[in-house]
């Protein structure tokens, strides 16, 4: 994938860039409002990484100048500001995304992910943790290969907590999946689904959590 | 300015003053010379009628010698006119062109002055009657003067009666213009002794050359001084104090560094690595929570984006945030209370930051592996959330000194600056809610608690 760098901190540009080119990115950077305005101008990139304190012109008005353009282009935004408002503005002129620096370089290349699969109109049609795969397309789990008998809803559960694993799913997100919004169900009925699964992930190699008035979690197991 | 705002009120109310006294002046002169005149005006009619004899047929008759006539009709400045008219209003001596009386004289009142003309020339008149017995007067002596004694006499009152008025009125503008600015000298060498001090220098005015007037607000201006003071001071002594806890891991990152820069191989760079990581995320976290006091800080005015949110929902999705870090650290991380919704006024995105040093802070210092953290949310009868841990608890002595800045309760764990809690109060306090801390429900742990003012109660929209 080919990403553009807009950041002035050259130690900083450096650092996003050997980590991108290190995940397989090609790699563009450039310093300054104008040169990311004419670099966006010549070249097709698939994500823009855009710092907002620039020399010569900002990061918003680079932000503009390439939405007027009409290139839907996912911009992610950093900024050293963290006012609501900024943020706010940012995402007004057309940024995907935003992160405040410091960042660490796991949560940029989470973001950076999830920009990307968002771009191309598709979720990971299969998710894998440890032992347990978890077929989306196919809507069917496997644990080392074998299939696991699922009813629909306890899959439509399994899913949701899988592609949030190590997050923490509200019991109302999870019964939302499950059931039309307009069918008045008890949360009790979470508990069964889940007690379900734990039983038939036994052998997984993951475990279901219940967060305490907060929801459940899927992690693996240590 | 004071000075032409002083003269514009003053100077419309003096002149009027002088108007009006003037003006009364003038008519009361006016009027006792015209009396003054009249009764010579009346002598000299009263002198001819001496001089008049009712003859036959009641009608009556001047025998006025030409010396005497002369010496009556002798004046310095005005023209003299007579008329001796019969009962029939005939004239029996003198100018006929001398109107008569506007009304008849009688025996009640036979004397009448009044202002006419003759020839086009205004004169004033007296009018005397003649009686020879009976009841209706016989004749009508009537004597005028032309009127350029009268007029002379009243520019000398103009003159002499209201020029010095102009003049006193000048003057009482000069000496309001002089009087203010001499009164308003100590005020102008405070401004400009206020003008030349430098921006560092805080001391009070001193107050025993200011007038009387002005004193209060002096007073109250050195006060004010007297709290930016402690505040400037407060604000030095917390940017100071900032400084030197960025020191701290920005010491252990440089070590770090040069560990890792004189390591041979990746085996021996690593754990200095991990130290490195560490080290940024303790700047990282400072310099945010920094930050986040800024935001909270009076001076920022957070209560200008204070909006309607749902506690309840910002509060579970805190809490499923920090719920990773909790598992990491083997600690079961929960929520109970009011699933919601609960409606706050307030700064959502700093009562989000207070959750999160409230559940740092329980997380870190509260709990070890195995032990429990919850969160409640309380709405009735006001709302207050508790974060409740089986920590060691905070000693009593402690437990009002541990929302001060930079405090840290001895022998804790390392790795804070003390900021945590000093957030919670500073953002707690934005809001007007009480943030302490107590024992927990059987004497262990503690729960930290913030108590958020009565909600202003929402009117249900009529459907």
């Amino acid at each position: 994938m080919r990403i553009l760098v807009v950041e002035d901190d050259l130690i900083l540009a450096d650092g996003i860039a050997n980590a991108l080119r290190a995940a397989g990115h090609a790699v563009d950077g450039v310093a300054s409002g104008p040169d990311a305005d004419a670099a966006l101008a010549a070249a097709e990139y698939e994500l823009v990484i855009l710092d907002i304190e620039l020399p010569k012109f900002d990061g918003f008005e680079v932000l503009r100048r390439l939405r007027r353009r009409k290139v839907a282009t996912p911009v992610l935004v950093l900024t050293a500001r963290d006012s609501v408002h900024d943020r706010i503005h940012g995402l007004d002129l057309g940024a995907d995304d935003y992160l405040t620096k410091p960042f660490e370089m796991g949560e940029l290349e989470a973001r950076i992910r999830a920009l990307v699969r968002r771009a191309r109109g598709a979720a990971d049609d299969r998710i894998d943790l440890g032992r347990l795969a978890v077929d989306v397309k196919g809507r069917r789990a496997y644990v080392e290969g074998r299939a696991v008998d699922l009813s629909a809803r306890e899959f439509a559960v399994l899913e949701v907590l899988a592609a949030r694993a190590g997050r923490v799913v509200s019991k109302e997100a999870l019964i939302s999946t499950v059931y039309q919004w307009d069918r008045e169900v008890s949360p009790n009925v979470m508990e069964i689904f889940v007690h379900r699964l734990r039983k038939k992930l036994q052998d997984a190699g993951v475990g279901i959590r219940t967060i305490r008035g907060l929801g459940y979690l899927l992690e693996r197991d240590a | 300015m004071l000075r032409t705002q002083l003269l514009w009120r003053l100077l419309p109310s003096v002149m009027v003053v002088i108007l009006v006294a003037s003006f009364f002046a003038y008519r009361l002169s006016l009027d006792m010379a015209t009396d003054a005149y009249d009764a010579a005006l009346f002598d000299s009619a009263r002198s001819l009628a001496q001089q008049i004899r009712i003859g036959g047929g009641s009608r009556p008759a001047l025998a006025l010698p030409r010396v005497a006539e002369e010496i009556l009709l002798f004046d310095p400045q005005d023209r003299i006119f007579y008329r001796v008219a019969a009962a029939d209003g005939s004239t029996v001596a003198g100018d006929e062109r001398l109107p008569m009386p506007p009304t008849r004289l009688t025996g009640e009142l036979p004397v009448r002055f009044y202002d006419t003309e003759i020839a086009g020339e205004k004169v004033r008149a007296s009018a005397y009657a003649l009686f020879a017995g009976g009841e209706q007067p016989a004749g009508t002596v009537i004597f005028a003067e032309t009127l350029v004694k009268r007029r002379h006499l009243l520019e000398r009152i103009l003159v002499t009666l209201v020029l010095p008025l102009v003049i006193i009125t000048v003057l009482a503008a000069l000496l309001v213009w002089y009087g203010v600015r001499s009164g308003l000298a100590p005020l102008n060498d405070l401004a400009s002794a206020l003008a030349r001090r430098d921006s560092s220098d805080l001391r009070p005015v001193p107050t025993d050359r200011v007038p009387g007037e002005v004193r209060p607000a002096v007073e109250s201006f050195n006060s004010l001084m007297t709290r930016v003071e402690a505040a400037q001071s407060a604000q030095q002594r917390f940017l100071s104090e900032a400084a030197h806890q960025l020191r701290t891991p920005l010491a252990g990152l440089s070590a770090q560094l040069d560990r890792a820069l004189r390591a041979q191989d990746y085996e021996s760079i690593r754990p200095a690595l991990d130290q490195l990581r560490g080290a940024s995320r303790r700047v990282t976290r400072l310099v945010n929570q920094l930050l986040t006091i800024a935001r909270a800080e009076p001076g920022a005015d957070p209560a200008r984006e204070f909006g309607e949110f749902d506690l309840a929902a910002l509060v579970q999705a805190t809490c499923r945030e920090w719920v990773p870090d909790a598992l990491a650290a083997g600690v079961d991380l929960g929520f109970a209370g009011d699933p919601g919704p609960v409606v706050i006024t307030g700064h959502e995105s700093l009562v989000g930051e207070m959750l999160n040093n409230l559940i740092d802070n329980a997380l870190r210092y509260g709990a070890r592996a195995g032990q429990a953290v919850t969160v409640r949310l309380i709405s009735d009868p006001q709302v207050e959330i508790a974060v409740e841990d089986e920590g060691p608890g905070v000693p009593p002595e402690e437990s009002s000194r541990v929302f001060e800045r930079f405090h840290r309760v001895s022998g804790s764990a390392a790795g804070g600056a003390g900021l945590g809690l000093a957030i919670v109060r500073e953002i707690a306090r934005t809001h007007g809610a009480q943030a302490w801390v107590e024992p927990g429900a059987d004497g262990r742990g503690a729960v930290f608690r913030v108590r958020f003012p009565p909600q202003k109660m929402k009117r249900n929209p009529i459907v």
